[in-house]
């Protein structure tokens, strides 16, 4: 498993738990996702 | 092809020879695939921000805390685990339906599991190095659960999500 995307998860696990609200889970995940693009494109255009 | 009258062993560095004869290993790959096997090195790399930052160097760590006792195999399947761990408690306790309510300190649980998965599975090949204990069978394993883990992961997490939507779930694949 990736490594940020694995990060992401547990990270949207507990903003789901702290928030209570399922729908909020939604939100992060497609905040999740949006990060996940950037790290992406880093990966690809510009490793470091 | 390999003659019927030939009384020789089937060495590994005489399989060249036998290119193009069907192998005995398996029943798509050929002799020449095989050859392969000998000179195969596994060479993979994570160039994300939390590999380089946090989960590289705390692995390393943990690794040399451990006994060289440990088998780096014992190490992926307690990653494997945590992961059945995980996926038969979510579903036995909160119902098969990616729908209904699940407790925050499970979500927090959960994680834990998650972390640990990913930490254990950094840390086998670490351990694998450490003990010079490398072995085609052990990446065979390695990745052989992986695929296992990456689908038991993704369920659970349907689930905690609410996602019972298709494209809400492809959305949530995208980002693993």
């Amino acid at each position: 498993m990736a490594s940020d995307g694995s990060f992401l998860l547990i990270l949207t696990l507990w903003v789901t738990a702290a928030i209570g609200n399922e729908t909020w889970g939604h939100t992060f995940t497609v905040f999740g996702i949006t990060l996940r693009y950037i790290d992406v494109y880093f990966y690809v255009f510009a490793p470091w | 092809m390999v003659s019927s009258n030939s009384k020789e062993p089937l060495l590994i560095n005489n399989l060249i020879a036998y290119q193009s004869a069907p192998s005995p290993y398996t029943f798509f790959s050929t002799m020449d695939d095989v050859a392969y096997f000998k000179n195969y090195k596994y060479s993979g790399e994570d160039r994300g921000i939390t590999y380089k930052y946090f989960y590289n160097p705390v692995a390393i760590k943990l690794v040399n805390m451990l006994p060289t006792w440990i088998a780096p195999n014992l190490i992926t399947f307690m990653g494997f685990f945590c992961v059945i761990l995980g996926f038969v408690l979510t579903f036995s306790l909160y119902g098969t339906e990616f729908k209904g309510h699940v407790p925050w300190w499970f979500l927090i649980l959960y994680s834990a599991l998650l972390f640990a998965y990913r930490m254990l599975d950094e840390m086998d090949g670490k351990q694998a190095r450490r003990t010079a204990n490398c072995s085609p069978v052990g990446v065979m394993m390695d990745h052989f659960t992986d695929y296992y883990n990456g689908t038991m992961l993704c369920l659970p997490l349907l689930k905690f999500l609410q996602l019972d939507d298709p494209i809400k779930i492809f959305i949530l694949l995208l980002m693993i």
